[in-house]
């Protein structure tokens, strides 16, 4: 027996240095298999994440060379520690549909195999055979809620304009006809700056032609008569009647005065006069402006006395 | 607003002319005044037709002082006046004059008729024939007239005053609207307010004669339209003048609604005899310039004889008048 046992020494002390001079290739255990992105199809560059817990001494490294596969194309592959573990980092592009296996990867301390993936292919997608057809519009997150939302105020905003009509539409009402009532003050305001801005690049002629022009249209929707086919004369005639106040009826008349004399009798018209003439304009537009807000708030305000005695009356039963 | 008044520019020769003409004017309208109370338009009427040279026809009522008010005319001016009562027997040579033959000579010589005269009354116009009213109507236009083979130039100035009444349209012959168109300005007389009824019955309630003074001479009239002729107008008040007659002829009834009034529009004419008139207006008003309300005063006495309503107008019962005051109020002023 011993001269048998001496025979198997010498080659098991071979051995027994071979395996302390070759690197100890371990075991591995695979402890999970993730696809980036989840879904995925033929054509896609996919990143296949493989947990390996192993327990090999030694540490690991990528294949040299990567493997050739017939059934798309392995673009590289990278190792992560993860603690005790490893993730591989299979970054792979398939250009066939149907399982396919990835062919073993040598890591060094142990080689990584019997790794499969399915790789779907849309056409394969519901059994349908012909392509799928054109996707909806993926919505963001809290899309849906908004429409939601939206189409519940839609739905509640004649219920609310119902309950409120009364007072709302009212508002609504003096809204409009204020901001329309402005307009024309608001016009001849913007027009006064352009005229401003350009007094010493225009001829004195085509200022005051423009300049009375202006006020003529700003006239007209003020006392509700046709002041653009009016004459200056004329013009008087409907201030008076109007009882428009005396000092910018005479402000204005000698405007219209002095701006027929630039026309039509070729006067002189120097900047500064014409700046002054925008300036006291300007004046005359507030002043009617404040008259009519004033009597306005007058009016509104006996309506509302009005409305409130014959609301009495009413409660009362006379 | 404390407006430097500069004065416009004209120059000082014409400024004196202005204010000569605008004083010359205002005399014969206080000559006039003297015996006609009231009646402005038609005294300033008459006296624009003498300065722009056009003749005037003059409509209203009997008793409103039309012939008295051109006889005072006649009498302020110092010129040849001659009164045509138009009736209808009345004949063209009776109007322009005839040849005579004369036993001594042997021959046919001309006779001139009451027409060669300054100033014309044609009284009731309306009431002689066409004939008649064509002779008269065509030396207006000449300002010539043939006697046999002789062809007379009418004295200047030549000025014819028609009247015509509105009522009392029996037996009358309405003046053609080609021949109207001859008319510088129709002037319609108003019957005068209460006040001014009051002065004329303490004027002439007795009947005495009232003095007029010659106050305008025949070489001061030819003054006077040389200085009107002088009177600027600026080219968009031309244009407003344009636009006001060119709109009477607007045919389109989206454009002025009071379209469907007018059936036929005024002509040129009255584009020329507006423009004329603006610059009388202005020199009654000491202006070297044309303003926009000397074409709005006259405009009225121009067109409104020059616009024939449609049958739409005439069932609405409106005038001329209506019709001209929708137009001016339809056109902005420039």
């Amino acid at each position: 027996m011993i001269p048998r046992f001496r025979a198997v020494l010498p080659v098991l002390l071979v051995v027994m240095a071979a395996a302390v001079a070759v690197p100890v290739r371990g075991d591995y255990q695979l402890s999970s298999i993730t696809f980036l992105p989840q879904q995925f199809y033929v054509g896609d560059r996919v990143e296949m994440r493989v947990g390996v817990r192993s327990t090999a001494a030694v540490g690991l490294s990528v294949p040299e060379v990567m493997p050739q596969v017939e059934w798309g194309d392995l673009h590289h592959v990278r190792l992560v520690p993860r603690g005790t573990e490893w993730e591989v980092r299979v970054i792979f592009t398939a250009f066939r549909p149907g399982t396919r296996t990835i062919p073993p990867l040598d890591l060094g301390a142990f080689t990584v195999s019997d790794l499969s993936v399915h790789i779907p292919s849309i056409l394969e997608t519901q059994g349908r055979s012909e392509p799928a057809p054109p996707q909806e519009q993926a919505a963001l997150p809290g899309t849906r809620l908004w429409i939601t939302l939206f189409a519940v105020l839609l739905l509640l905003l004649p219920l609310l304009w119902i309950f409120t009509m009364s007072r709302g539409r009212r508002y609504l009402q003096e809204f409009i006809r204020r901001y329309r009532e402005r307009q024309p003050y608001r016009r001849l305001v913007r027009a006064l700056k352009t005229l401003s801005a350009g007094i010493e690049q225009m001829d004195g002629r085509e200022f005051y032609i423009m300049l009375l022009e202006h006020i003529r249209r700003y006239l007209s929707t003020r006392l509700r008569a046709d002041c653009m086919s009016a004459t200056t004369a004329e013009l008087d005639a409907y201030l008076e009647q109007l009882l428009f106040e005396a000092e910018d009826r005479r402000k204005l008349l000698e405007l219209f005065r002095h701006g027929d004399l630039v026309k039509f009798a070729a006067l002189p018209a120097p900047a500064e006069q014409r700046s002054e003439h925008i300036t006291d304009l300007r004046a005359v537009a507030d002043n009617l402006e404040q008259r009519r807000h004033a009597r306005q708030a007058r009016l509104v305000r006996r309506r509302v006395r009005e409305r409130t005695a014959r609301r009495g009356r009413e409660r009362v039963g006379v | 607003m404390e407006i430097q008044q500069t004065q416009p520019r004209a120059s000082e020769e014409l400024s004196e002319r202005i204010d000569e003409a605008s004083a010359i004017l205002g005399l014969v309208r206080e000559q006039i005044g003297r015996r006609i109370v009231g009646q402005r338009s038609m005294i300033d009427g008459m006296l624009i037709g003498i300065v722009a040279g056009g003749h005037v026809l003059i409509e209203g009522v009997p008793g409103l002082a039309k012939t008295m008010a051109i006889k005072a005319l006649s009498e302020a001016i110092d010129a040849g006046f001659q009164r045509i009562q138009f009736t209808p027997d009345l004949l063209p040579a009776d109007l322009i004059g005839t040849m005579i033959y004369r036993q001594q000579t042997g021959e046919f010589v001309a006779r001139k008729g009451p027409v060669f005269s300054n100033v014309i009354l044609a009284d009731e116009i309306n009431r002689a024939p066409a004939k008649v009213q064509s002779a008269l109507l065509e030396a207006m236009e000449e300002r010539q007239v043939t006697i046999g083979d002789t062809t007379f130039r009418l004295p200047e100035p030549f000025f014819v005053l028609g009247t015509q009444n509105p009522i009392e349209q029996e037996g009358t012959y309405p003046l053609p609207e080609a021949q109207l168109d001859r008319f510088l300005l129709k002037l319609t007389v108003e019957y005068p307010s209460p006040e001014e009824e009051l002065a004329i019955l303490r004027r002439i309630g007795v009947e005495h004669s009232i003095p007029v003074s010659r106050v305008l001479k025949t070489d001061e009239i030819q003054r006077l339209r040389d200085t009107a002729a002088a009177v600027t107008v600026d080219e968009r008040i031309e244009e407003y003048i344009v636009r006001l007659v060119t709109s009477s002829r607007e045919q389109n009834k989206n454009v002025h609604t009071w379209s469907r009034y007018i059936e036929y529009g005024a002509s040129p004419r009255a584009s020329i005899y507006l423009y004329r008139a603006a610059k009388v207006q202005a020199l009654f008003d000491g202006r070297h310039y044309v303003v926009p309300e000397d074409v709005k005063a006259v405009a009225p006495a121009v067109l409104r004889h020059r616009v024939i309503l449609s049958y739409e107008a005439e069932s609405e019962e409106l005038t001329a008048d209506d019709v001209v005051h929708y137009l001016l109020s339809a056109i902005p002023v420039p």
